[in-house]
């Protein structure tokens, strides 16, 4: 698990102080695996559909946050505070990319995490 | 066990509500909600259940500063604390939530500890404070009750030695009231009374324990005190005063405080003649000229061991004529105005009904203190709307009536067909429902109403009502309220009432078709004799009737000769004879086969008009003439009622037969003897004659 939270650029142990043990993380990072924000984030977007898309942003802001992990913590937050000023298009684009980027690497290590687990129990 | 607390999440993100429920499942039960809107949801239905509320601010459907308004409106921020845990840490964020009633705000990422221990903190708080909420409500209540049970308790002690019933303490309550609110309406300089008015009447209750002190050889001596004893009777006013003055309560407690005036001068009067300080106007107060009318009115209208009862109107006179002293002229305005409710109030008044005013005395004064929660309060106020949406939907007028304030409400819609306001102060006697229903059945109404028992409360009646400017038939179902299911305490009644009017007349005509003829369209014998008898009945007196029976002559003869369909033209041809000749109040009547019957009101000498109807039945039909017998019979002298007067008549016919047909004959004592007509059908073989024989004359 630190070595998840290493490879995402996050803080372990922030997290592990927080949420106390392996086991609850795992479960959180399964619920955040589950959470369907980004694909609502990214069809808002294209709809022109702010609110949504602020909300979308916040959802992921927060899990990011309860979680500890600071990349998508910090992109998302950027992301979240320019739909709330609802900023034009070329502001929020870029912001988007780098959300995007650091949740694709947050998904691709938990389900790296998940495979290890699940590959260690068979 | 101890019953857990019961936290709800609101939160979009499941992340989130996972995270919050992991922290507190161990000592909490968690219910969760995935927005606004289900939030409201579960707190309408587990409202008494939810110890506290985590709310998220940012989500879909209705966001957390909406659900905070909601539950601000529906008073539900007075019981659940409200956590807001957010990942927004704008102070403007934080400031509205606080703003709007939350209790706490946690920001994200946050300390599963502290969320423990604030969420611990905020239960505790509230459960605490509502434990010192009923607390406190059920001190406040008992000491409510026992005040008014001690005060009762004190002044039925002086009655009972007095040898009085009991009622005088609740009588001199109800028009010390009654007086003060009248005073209230019709006195700006006295309006600030009005919300003094209960305690008032609670201290009104011991006016008389200075009694206490006066023994009971001149309490109860039945003539005339002597002087002497008369000067001890009189201390009575300063002994209660005194009492109540020893007391600690005296004078910082506004119970004992305006007790002891009343005590004190209850006996004063307007004009400086009354006792003990012979205090003049407006310096006696207020409380204590009001008591004092009041004692002088119920101690007139009721037996005292010195005196008998007097009715209502002969105490007024006596006290407007100054023969019981001086009072504000103010108050014997109020007086003269509450006279007619008054005389009905305490009429109504038994002592089953006694403990009417100490209950809602008890809710009053606990709604006043703000002891009923308001929780409870809007419960009854949903309770309200809904019956209001039902009653709306039901298309019926439904009242209820509330006796304590003596008002009726009508549903809106009712209200709005019979064109009247939906909320009638003092209906009794209210103009605007008089035009609406006459008195008559306002009061044949009421009195059905309260007729009613526990064990069969619901009653039925029909009535005419008077709807956009045309009387309508309405059938009336409704049932009195009680106190529980002790008809002793009437409080009310509910009740609906439906047009029927178009049914009513159908029914209206089937009884027509019952009472009358089929061949004639006249009354048969059996309605004809209900109908005269109530004209006579309702006769006034120097009024003078006229009843005429008579036959067809010959008319067996036409019928056999001619045929039945034949002889059913005659009848019908005089049948329009007779009610050519007679106006639309008179009354006609076939009441045998070719036997007819006229009841008119007529002069005392009836001749002529018996002389114009008689020939105007005399015709020609299709080449057959038609002639009659006629007997006649006079109220109010030959008899009063119908039996006697047909009795006559039959014998005058008799006797005109006798003198050969085609003639009338009035009833005279000669013919008492006579032969009947109609009970013994005389045989037409006597004459033998033939039809055109009888007509030549």
């Amino acid at each position: 698990m630190e070595h998840c939270y290493e490879e995402m650029g996050a803080d372990y142990a922030e997290a592990i102080r927080r949420i106390g043990s392996d086991e609850r993380i795992r479960k959180y990072l399964g619920i955040l695996r589950r959470d369907d924000s980004m694909d609502i984030l990214r069809r808002a977007l294209l709809e022109g559909d702010v609110d949504t898309a602020f909300r979308a942003a916040h959802t992921i802001k927060g899990s990011a946050l309860n979680l500890g992990l600071s990349p998508l913590t910090d992109s998302s937050s950027r992301l979240t505070e320019a739909l709330r000023s609802k900023a034009s298009s070329e502001t929020i684009a870029p912001l988007l990319e780098e959300t995007e980027r650091a949740y694709g690497k947050t998904i691709a290590c938990i389900d790296k995490l998940s495979s290890r687990v699940e590959g260690g129990q068979a | 066990m101890r019953k857990r607390s019961q936290i709800l999440i609101v939160d979009d993100s499941e992340l989130n509500r996972s995270m919050l429920a992991d922290i507190l499942y161990k000592e909490y039960d968690v219910l969760e909600a995935e927005n606004g809107r289900e939030a409201i949801a579960m707190l309408q239905e587990h409202e008494h259940e939810i110890s506290l509320m985590l709310l998220d601010i940012v989500m879909p459907e209705m966001d957390g500063f909406e659900v905070l308004a909601v539950m601000g409106k529906n008073k539900w921020l007075e019981s659940i604390p409200v956590i807001i845990i957010s990942a927004e840490s704008a102070s403007t964020y934080i400031d509205s939530a606080y703003d709007l009633g939350a209790t706490e705000y946690i920001s994200r990422p946050f300390d599963p500890k502290a969320v423990q221990r604030r969420v611990g903190n905020t239960v505790l708080l509230y459960s605490k404070q509502k434990m010192l909420e009923n607390m406190v409500t059920n001190q406040m209540l008992d000491k409510e009750k026992s005040n008014l049970i001690m005060v009762e308790v004190l002044s039925h002690i002086v009655e009972f030695r007095n040898g009085e019933s009991g009622m005088h303490v609740l009588n001199i309550r109800s028009i010390t009231k009654m007086l003060l609110a009248q005073l209230c309406r019709i006195s700006d300089q006295y309006s600030a009374i009005q919300p003094r008015i209960p305690l008032i009447a609670n201290a009104s209750a011991l006016h008389d324990i200075g009694k206490i002190s006066i023994s009971e050889s001149i309490l109860n001596k039945p003539g005339k005190l002597t002087p002497e004893e008369w000067l001890i009777m009189k201390t009575h006013s300063e002994a209660g005063a005194n009492i109540l003055e020893s007391t600690r309560y005296y004078p910082h407690e506004e119970l004992v405080s305006v007790a002891r005036d009343i005590c004190r001068w209850h006996h004063e009067r307007y004009d400086g003649k009354g006792y003990p300080d012979g205090l003049v106007g407006d310096d006696i107060p207020i409380e204590a000229q009001v008591v004092a009318l009041a004692d002088v009115y119920d101690a007139l209208t009721h037996k005292r061991v010195y005196k008998e009862a007097l009715p209502h109107e002969v105490s007024m006179r006596m006290i407007f004529d100054g023969e019981c002293g001086a009072f504000n002229p103010l108050l014997l305005q109020c007086l003269a105005d509450i006279g007619p409710q008054l005389e009905k109030e305490l009429k109504l008044k038994s002592l089953g009904h006694a403990s009417k005013d100490e209950m809602i005395d008890a809710t009053r004064s606990m709604m006043q203190s703000g002891n009923v929660s308001n929780r409870t309060l809007a419960l009854l106020e949903q309770e309200r709307i809904k019956y209001q949406f039902f009653a709306d939907l039901s298309r019926e007028i439904q009242f209820e009536y509330t006796a304590h304030t003596d008002t009726l409400m009508l549903s809106e819609w009712g209200a709005s067909q019979l064109g009247l306001p939906s909320f009638i102060e003092n209906p009794n006697g209210n103009p605007e429902l008089l035009r609406v229903m006459v008195r008559r059945d306002m009061e044949s109404l009421r009195n059905l109403i309260l007729s009613a028992s526990p064990k069969d409360p619901k009653v039925s009646g029909h009535y005419l009502l008077n709807v956009n400017g045309t009387r309508r038939w309405h059938k009336f179902l409704a049932r009195p309220l009680w106190l529980g299911n002790d008809a002793d305490i009437f409080t009310g009644f509910i009740g609906k009432c439906i047009d029927v009017h178009d049914e009513r007349l159908k029914m209206d005509r089937l009884i027509e078709q019952a009472n009358t003829d089929a061949l004639t369209g006249l009354y048969h014998r059996k309605a004809a004799r209900k109908v005269v008898q109530e004209a006579l009945d309702e006769a006034e007196s120097g009024m003078c009737f006229t009843l005429m029976l008579f036959d067809l002559d010959f008319f067996k003869h036409a019928n056999d000769h001619y045929g039945h369909l034949f002889g059913d033209e005659l009848l019908q041809e005089t049948a329009r004879r007779m009610l050519g000749a007679v106006r639309d109040v008179d009354i006609t009547a076939r009441i045998g086969g070719d036997e007819f019957l006229i009841f008119i009101e007529s002069p005392l000498d009836s001749t002529p008009a018996v002389e114009r109807i008689f020939s105007s039945l005399r015709c020609t039909c299709k080449g057959h003439p038609i002639t009659v017998s006629m007997g006649v019979a006079r109220a109010p002298q030959d008899g009063m009622q119908f039996d006697e007067l047909f009795h006559c008549a039959d014998r005058a016919l008799y006797a005109a037969k006798q003198r050969g047909r085609n003639c009338y004959c009035l009833y005279d004592d000669s013919m008492a003897g006579q032969l009947s007509v109609l009970s013994e059908i005389p045989s037409e073989e006597a004459g033998e004659q033939s039809p055109d024989q009888a007509c030549g004359q």
